[in-house]
């Protein structure tokens, strides 16, 4: 910092109504707020039976970046208003059309690979794969093995090997771009005939 | 071939929900459901995501509640004051 004087300008306002206009018509303006010092603290508080702060922002394109970098960090939003939505992750996929679940099914031979559900990723889009499952519909048959295998066109890229099959839920999820296609596969080993299979593999997609 | 409205919804992933019955004959029919559309797509298709593919029948199904819940959600929004 300079070796400037210290500066205060003390606004204190006494009265019945008070109205503090700004009004600037410029071509381009400017307000920067820049503070250095050590510990900064910015107070609103605003006490009244009617508080209304409209921010209208009309502009080609919009950032809003809130960066915080603290040892901790506290942000409380309250919302007691039902025309007012924050949007949880999940819920935000259903609505953009982001959460995807596919899920089929198909008769499956012993032994064979048979393709229970497919995925082409759409354009612009990547498919991160969150989980899968898979049930096989016979009343009498006791597969000794089922290998449950998704695949990247003809590539396994995760196989689950069961009995009776059952579900399974990736901590990393795998990921699938534009174009390529995500197959599942059942491949059940001990049937005495062919058997109806079911399978599902969910997750979400992301803007490429 | 142009592509089906259903099969513009496959390739654009505007749907959440994408089901499968896949026939003896390798065909499958596809049901793609959720999204912005709203709409519920049916299509028959031959030779999926092959460079054949082809739309044997396609139709758009009922979506929304049935009729009969549909009509008493509408008695209740006739009975709610402006």
């Amino acid at each position: 910092m300079g070796d400037y004087p210290d500066w205060t300008r003390l606004f204190y306002l006494v009265g019945t109504d008070i109205v503090i206009p700004i009004s600037i018509d410029a071509a381009t303006v400017t307000l920067p707020v820049s503070i250095d010092a050590a510990t900064v603290t910015i107070d609103v508080n605003l006490a009244a039976s009617d508080v209304t702060l409209p921010v209208s922002i009309d502009a080609a394109t919009v950032t809003l970046d809130v960066n915080l970098t603290a040892a901790t960090a506290t942000i409380d939003i309250n919302f007691s208003d039902q025309s007012v939505a924050v949007f949880d992750a999940a819920k935000w996929f259903a609505h953009n059309a982001q959460e995807v679940y596919v899920y089929g099914w198909a008769n499956c031979p012993d032994v064979t690979a048979t393709l229970l559900c497919t995925r082409v990723v759409p354009a612009g889009k990547t498919f991160f794969v969150s989980g899968m499952s898979v049930g096989l519909y016979t009343l009498t048959d006791n597969p000794t093995s089922m290998f449950l295998e998704l695949r990247e066109s003809a590539t396994v890229r995760v196989l689950a090997g069961s009995i009776r099959g059952g579900g399974l839920i990736f901590d990393t999820p795998l990921r699938f771009t534009a174009g390529q296609t995500a197959n599942l596969y059942l491949r059940p080993f001990g049937l005495t005939a062919t058997r109806r299979g079911d399978g599902a593999l969910w997750g979400y997609d992301e803007a490429a | 071939m142009p592509m089906t409205p259903g099969q513009r919804r496959l390739y654009s992933g505007d749907y959440n929900y994408l089901h499968q019955a896949w026939q003896d004959d390798g065909t499958v029919i596809v049901t793609v459901s959720g999204g912005k559309s709203g709409q519920v797509h049916r299509l028959h298709v031959r030779d999926l995501w092959g460079k054949d593919e082809e739309v044997i029948t396609e139709e758009i199904m009922p979506s929304g509640p049935p009729p009969h819940i549909q009509a008493r959600f509408d008695e209740l929004r006739r009975e709610r004051p402006e």
